[in-house]
């Protein structure tokens, strides 16, 4: 025994190789079946590397052959050994600690690793669970709202049957003189088939000024087509058209207007007409034209959408623009009475309503879209629904066809979205707040307008794409409203220009001349000096060899004496905010868009770069 | 007497340090001189033991290698390397004035005679 003890170094030999089995090191110590059964026992127990076993294994051999040479009984040595479960997990916890750096470090990190992954999985399925089980709360019918406004009409007094029996005709004409129209004069190529188109349907002209001098459009909107509507250009087309599945309560996104799209083409016919007619010396016929071209401009308007607004201001942008032209054209065709019921026209209510911006049908649209998207807890407050999801996700891609597609992916990405995208008060709240600011914006003249604290606002909530993901449902329906009242501001500037030029007509017929200042147009040819919506003063005007100059500052808000752009008149009335003025007035192509006046008569056509 | 648990988790491996200061030694011979020297009070069996020796390794404060000898067994024999060196100089002062500590406070030493009593 005292032999054994002594040191290593005066007896060592030799350095025997390890067994490579946890069985065969144990077995090379000659040992006793329940002592080896012991040993194998707790070493497999350890789940170590199989290098790792064989040397514990060898470890405890060794151990156990010392016992049993020093005197010790099997069974004495079996009991002090303790219990082999736990021997095992210390040993393989400290054996663990000995493995080489790299891999406890990448042990570790997987470990991390996987318990984050168990994490995020169990959160994903916590989330998806609660994504799943929201639904929206569709309280409110908007469509069926805005339909209830014309419901007390009878659709004997309504105008929207009556368009519906000229649209035939305009399904079955060529595009070829849309793309030319208005403005076909004698001697063009197109004048010819401009005409005898005309002729041809000259009773599809006058159904739509029947339908223009109607007070009520009557049109009841919805994600259909109106039946006669669709049975009208199926019997154009020769072929069936757009039959859909109504809905009881369509979301304002998917209502569809049809109209819009007719009344453009409408206007552009009956204002050709109009110029075919001051060349056959019908005046009373392109009054007739011009006044149903405000009835379209308005019917626009009763439909209370952002794009029907647009509509209708496009339309009264083109009756003004081409009101001055047709007085150019021939100003004998229109008799005193013409031009004085011209200038009613302009000025009437109608015409100012055709060019106005609804901000409360824009909130009404918004409302209607929060309570399809989010749940609704009664106190502002929702979470992103599965079918707000999808919702979201065709708007985005601005296609309705998207909705209802993609399940798959929608369980995956839905919960993740209802993270990004802002709650229900979240977005509500700015959504209020961009409406503020575009209101602040509408009660600024338009030489006033700053839209910086509302661009502001956009700009902070799509500087990254996680931001413009959060707000997308008020990014999405929002940003244009504020340039709509600046398109709109500047549709008036060049109404009250066209009232100006039917005034100096007039002085000129009474008196033989034109005016060497407009306040003698004032008051009983116009009831006030008309403002130049660029600076707040009167419209410029000025006689140059004895015809009347008459122009806005425009846009650059610098008097350049009548002097326009060198690209044309109308880029000077083009608004732009100062820092998209200052940018585009730093380049040549900008300077000669923006750099000049904004010339309503003389008639300057636009020149090419 | 046997300590408890805690306790043997700490003075055990500064006493196996100290044991392996002397000379190397194997596990065995270990369990055998913690038993006898310190009369039972710091008796490990193999399950507390190889643990303990697999740790000291893995910290660098032993090493081990396998030898065989004139008993025509081969055994696995431990000595302390430098860190373990220093770290028996410095876990013995602890000690000693762990010791110190407890005496002054009547934990050890005579005036502990009656306590628990």
């Amino acid at each position: 025994m005292r032999r054994d003890h002594e040191s290593p170094r005066a007896t060592a030999v030799s350095v025997p190789a390890a067994p490579r089995r946890e069985e065969d090191a144990a077995a090379s110590f000659g040992l006793p079946g329940p002592i080896s059964d012991l040993i194998n026992r707790t070493v497999r127990s350890t789940r170590l590397w199989r290098s790792e076993r064989a040397e514990v294994a060898r470890e405890l051999g060794s151990h156990f052959a010392e016992g049993l040479a020093a005197g010790r009984s099997e069974r004495d040595l079996i009991e002090s050994f303790g219990d082999a479960g736990a021997a095992a997990r210390l040993i393989r916890r400290a054996v663990k600690r000995r493995r080489p750096l790299v891999w406890r470090a990448a042990a570790k990190t997987a470990k991390g690793a996987g318990f984050a992954t168990l994490g995020l999985v169990v959160l994903f399925v916590v989330l998806a669970v609660r994504f799943s089980m929201g639904t929206p709360t569709v309280s409110r019918n908007v469509t069926a709202e805005l339909n209830a406004r014309h419901a007390h009409v009878p659709m004997s007094e309504r105008a929207w049957p009556v368009y519906i029996r000229a649209v035939p005709a305009f399904t079955r004409e060529s595009d070829v003189f849309r793309s030319e129209w208005p403005g076909v004069r004698p001697g063009d190529d197109a004048w010819g088939a401009t005409v005898a188109w005309l002729r041809d349907n000259a009773g599809a002209l006058e159904i739509i000024r029947d339908a223009a001098s109607r007070p009520t459009l009557g049109v009841d909107i919805g994600n259909t087509y109106d039946p006669d509507y669709a049975a009208a250009k199926a019997e154009a087309m020769g072929e069936a058209f757009g039959p859909l599945e109504p809905s009881a309560n369509p979301m304002l996104l998917e209502v569809l207007l049809p109209q819009l799209g007719e009344f453009r083409a409408f206007a552009v016919a009956l204002m050709q007409d109009a110029y075919v007619a001051v060349h056959e010396g019908d005046g009373d016929r392109a009054v007739a034209n011009l006044v149903a071209i405000s009835g379209l401009a308005s019917h626009s308007q009763q439909q209370p959408f952002l794009i029907s607004a647009l509509v209708g201001i496009a339309i009264t942008a083109m009756q003004s623009e081409h009101v001055v032209r047709l007085l150019r054209e021939r100003p004998g065709a229109f008799s005193d009475a013409n031009l004085r019921e011209l200038a009613h026209l302009l000025g009437s209510p109608r015409t100012d309503d055709a060019m106005r911006i609804d901000f409360a049908a824009e909130r009404a649209y918004f409302e209607d879209f929060v309570q399809r998207v989010y749940t609704d807890d009664g106190r502002g407050g929702g979470r992103l629904t599965p079918e707000g999801f999808r919702l979201l996700r065709a708007l985005d891609s601005l296609s309705m066809d998207a909705v209802g597609t993609h399940r798959m992916t929608d369980s995956i990405v839905g919960p993740l979205a209802a993270i990004v995208v802002g709650n229900r008060r979240e977005i509500t709240s700015m959504h209020t707040r961009l409406m503020s600011e575009a209101q602040a914006i509408a009660a600024q003249p338009l030489w006033r307008l700053d839209t910086s604290r509302f661009d502001a606002i956009v700009d902070g909530i799509t500087a990254t794409p996680i931001l413009t993901a959060r707000y997308l449902p008020v990014v999405a329906i929002v940003p244009v409203v504020p340039r709509s009242y600046a398109s709109a501001e500047t549709v008036r500037c060049r109404r009250d220009a066209a009232l100006v030029v039917i005034a100096l007509e007039l002085h000129r017929r009474r008196h033989g001349d034109y005016p060497a200042s407009l306040d003698e147009l004032v008051p009983v040819l116009l009831p006030s000096l008309p403002i130049d919506r660029f600076d707040g003063n009167p419209l410029r005007y000025a006689l140059r060899d004895g015809r009347p100059l008459l122009y806005s500052i425009g846009v650059d808000g610098l008097d350049d004496g009548g002097v326009p752009p060198k690209q044309g008149p109308n880029g000077a009335g083009q608004w732009r905010s100062p820092a998209e003025l200052a940018a585009s007035l730093a380049t040549p192509i900008g300077r000669d868009r923006h750099r000049g006046d904004w010339v309503f008569w003389p008639v300057m056509e636009p020149r090419e770069e | 007497m046997r300590l408890e648990r805690e306790l043997m988790r700490g003075a055990g491996p500064v006493a196996v340090l100290r044991l392996l200061s002397v000379r190397s030694m194997y596990g065995y011979e270990l369990v055998d001189a913690l038993a006898r020297r310190t009369e039972g009070v710091l008796a490990m069996g193999q399950s507390t033991l190889y643990p303990l020796l697999y740790n000291l390794e893995a910290k660098g404060l032993i090493q081990g290698e396998w030898r065989e000898g004139e008993a025509a067994r081969p055994r696995k024999y431990y000595s302390l390397t430098g860190s373990g060196k220093r770290r028996l100089e410095s876990d013995s002062k602890q000690w000693a004035a762990l010791a110190q500590a407890m005496t002054a406070l009547g934990v050890i030493g005579p005036e502990a005679e009656g306590v628990g009593a």
